[in-house]
């Protein structure tokens, strides 16, 4: 390869002269680097791995939701208000013993819709103590919540100072401080695994059927139905132009470069989805919309699946209603 | 930014979202009175892109990328009220199937982030743009808006979650929500966004409005600065909503720095200034400490007296400013 500019005149007849250039072998590539640690992804990873993350979740949601669980039998408005109860009522709990007799229940319930219990344990918890956990935590110490220590952590000399600040004799992690953190947890947990569970065990329709039986208006399902499945065609179109530009430009793409590449991206979005509404508005029209939207559902619903979940929430609140 | 459950009592939670429902009916309204079927899928792929937005990282001067929480640019592009229905769609969305946001927090959220920022977004790109068909204005007031629309959203709820523990709290002073206080809690929300949040959104705001400034700037001028007859209400909005949350200084306790009473100073240096004794009494004010004289004894006249110094406020300023126009833009005839 690296000759055939170097001896035009060897082929008989029409011969074709390539440039020097063309002829010439290229460098061989830089050997890379192992990489240690943590890779650190670029704007145009980060927005591939998140859209990607959003299609998972929706995947693996409609999935669930497919499973023959008691929790997927029950009607969907039943299903509803069962759980916006239990959330609500973990909201107005004001001490631990409700709160764990709720998420006590919340895990009942994920056993009930078929859920893999220990991924949903992780995955909640995670979510839990890194949102929840490191914010709660200092608010558990004397300096911000006063009362009665239970361990002491720190103790200054009388009268120390950093700086202008008087500094308090002794920090402690106090008997208050140690209950409003764990309740703010074990509330905040009961809360994200209600939602996730709730949500995982039902389809979008279903739940748009739901909150329809409870009086939700047709214009406004409507539009969250819109938005929802669009959102799946915007992200497509997000995560082309990304990867149109990932093969097409060579090394990092930072700084003002990749800023433009972003605002034309939000600028195509926007277009697009103007584009959207304008032919779907058209194809409404075309199919005779009137301003009436229903949501129809094939699955049939079991009266005794329903029964046993609207009893196993009465229960549970009940409870949670006497244990204060 | 979008607060989950577990933080605020459901107290507040439903407060806020009464707040905000006379703000989205008011938007549906005005929607709808552009034309009754289209506004669906409109509201709807707004929607769907405010949502796809939040997930377009860009790489920002630090070395990192971040991305846009997109309230501002949502206000300048669809208007204040077709912002404000994305946002709250958006917000509806992320909370009920991927988690982001509490279910029962979603009333607070949809305060913060899609009431109160599309607004104040709104309201700072029709003041600085006003008037301007040239782009530099406009490109500042996007900037300005996404800058101040995040921080007020931010300071919302910082306030929000400081008020928790003054206002619920066991009787052993075990904290039943969130457990820091204002002074805390909106320091914290603050520095974040004042120096990190706030510049990424604002960098964005304006990166994008000045890329479609410069490839198509009738997208621009559909709800520009200026246009329609309704541009006040945005501002009206976030005034009430302010006023509205007045009282909350009632719960304030002590006295600002430089503010005392004679009375306060005296208990303070053991003494009271001379010119501070001979100046005080002269004037006391139409509504001194923000209270009206007449409702001082009536249950909840302290509440009232701080809602109708607010009004007496604005209503105050606003005839200042209008006389101020009257005088500074009359046409000057020469002889």
């Amino acid at each position: 390869m690296a000759d055939l500019a170097a001896d035009p005149g060897s082929a008989p007849g029409p011969t074709l002269t390539l440039p020097v250039w063309l002829g010439q072998g290229s460098a061989p590539a830089a050997p890379t680097e192992p990489v240690e640690g943590r890779v650190r992804l670029d704007f145009v990873a980060r927005t591939l791995v998140t859209t990607l993350e959003v299609v998972q979740r929706t995947l693996f949601a409609e999935e669930v939701a497919r499973r023959d669980g008691l929790l997927q039998r029950a009607v969907p408005g039943l299903k509803i208000l069962s759980f916006l109860a239990l959330i609500l009522a973990a909201g107005l709990s004001r001490s631990l013993a409700p709160l764990a007799l709720l998420y006590g229940s919340c895990l009942l319930l994920t056993v009930l819709g078929r859920l893999d219990f220990r991924s949903f344990l992780l995955r909640t918890w995670l979510v839990v103590l890194v949102f929840t956990g490191f914010i709660v935590l200092p608010g558990m110490t004397s300096l911000v919540t006063p009362g009665e220590p239970l361990l002491v952590l720190l103790r200054f000399e009388s009268e120390a100072r950093l700086g202008p600040l008087g500094l308090p004799s002794e920090v402690s992690i106090t008997r208050q401080g140690l209950t409003g953190g764990l309740m703010v947890m074990l509330r905040a947990a009961t809360s994200v695994s209600l939602a996730a569970v709730l949500t995982l065990t039902t389809k979008w329709f279903e739940l748009l059927l739901g909150l329809q039986a409870l009086g939700l208006p047709a214009a406004v399902g409507m539009v969250l139905t819109l938005a929802y499945r669009y959102i799946f065609v915007l992200l497509a179109v997000a995560r082309d132009m990304y990867y149109a530009w990932q093969a097409r430009v060579m090394g990092a793409s930072v700084g003002r470069t990749g800023r433009m590449l972003g605002a034309a991206a939000a600028y195509a979005l926007f277009f697009r989805s103007e584009a959207l509404a304008r032919e779907v508005h058209q194809a409404m029209l075309a199919r005779g919309f009137r301003g009436r939207t229903t949501f129809a559902s094939r699955r049939p619903y079991s009266v005794g699946a329903s029964a046993l979940l609207g009893a196993i929430t009465l229960l549970v609140l009940l409870g949670a209603y006497v244990l204060g | 930014m979008h607060i989950p459950d577990g933080y605020l009592s459901p107290e507040t939670c439903a407060v806020l979202a009464a707040a905000s429902a006379p703000a989205l009916y008011l938007a549906a309204r005005r929607l709808s009175q552009e034309s009754e079927s289209a506004v669906l899928p409109r509201v709807a792929m707004a929607s769907a892109f405010g949502f796809v937005l939040q997930m377009l990282n860009v790489p920002v001067p630090d070395g990192t990328s971040a991305h846009a929480v997109g309230a501002a640019l949502a206000a300048i592009l669809l208007g204040p009220w077709g912002g404000m229905l994305a946002m709250t769609v958006t917000l509806v969305i992320q909370a009920l199937f991927f988690g982001d946001g509490g279910i029962l927090a979603l009333g607070a959220n949809v305060f913060n982030m899609g009431v109160l920022a599309p607004a104040a977004a709104y309201v700072t790109y029709q003041a600085v743009g006003a008037g301007s068909s040239a782009g530099t204005r406009r490109l500042v007031g996007a900037v300005l808006a996404g800058y101040l629309s995040i921080n007020l959203a931010a300071l919302a709820t910082g306030i929000e979650l400081g008020l928790q523990p003054l206002l619920f709290r066991a009787a052993d002073g075990t904290p039943l929500y969130n457990p820091y206080p204002v002074e805390l809690a909106v320091p914290a929300m603050m520095l974040a966004h004042l120096l990190v949040a706030g510049p990424v959104e604002a960098l964005l705001t304006g990166l994008i409005v000045g890329y479609i400034q410069r490839v198509q700037p009738d997208l621009l001028s559909r709800h520009a600065p200026g246009a329609g007859g309704w541009a006040w209400l945005p501002l009206a909005l976030v005034l009430g909503l302010l006023v509205v949350l007045t009282p909350l200084g009632l719960i304030a306790q002590g006295t600002p720095f430089g503010e005392w009473a004679p009375e306060e100073l005296a208990a303070l240096l053991g003494y009271v200034p001379q010119g501070v004794a001979e100046l005080s009494g002269r004037w006391s004010g139409l509504l001194p400490g923000y209270t009206v004289p007449a409702l001082a004894d009536v249950p909840g006249g302290v509440v009232v007296g701080y809602l109708i110094s607010a009004l007496v406020g604005i209503a105050l300023v606003t005839l200042t400013w209008l006389i101020l126009r009257q005088i500074l833009a009359r046409p000057r005839v020469r002889p």
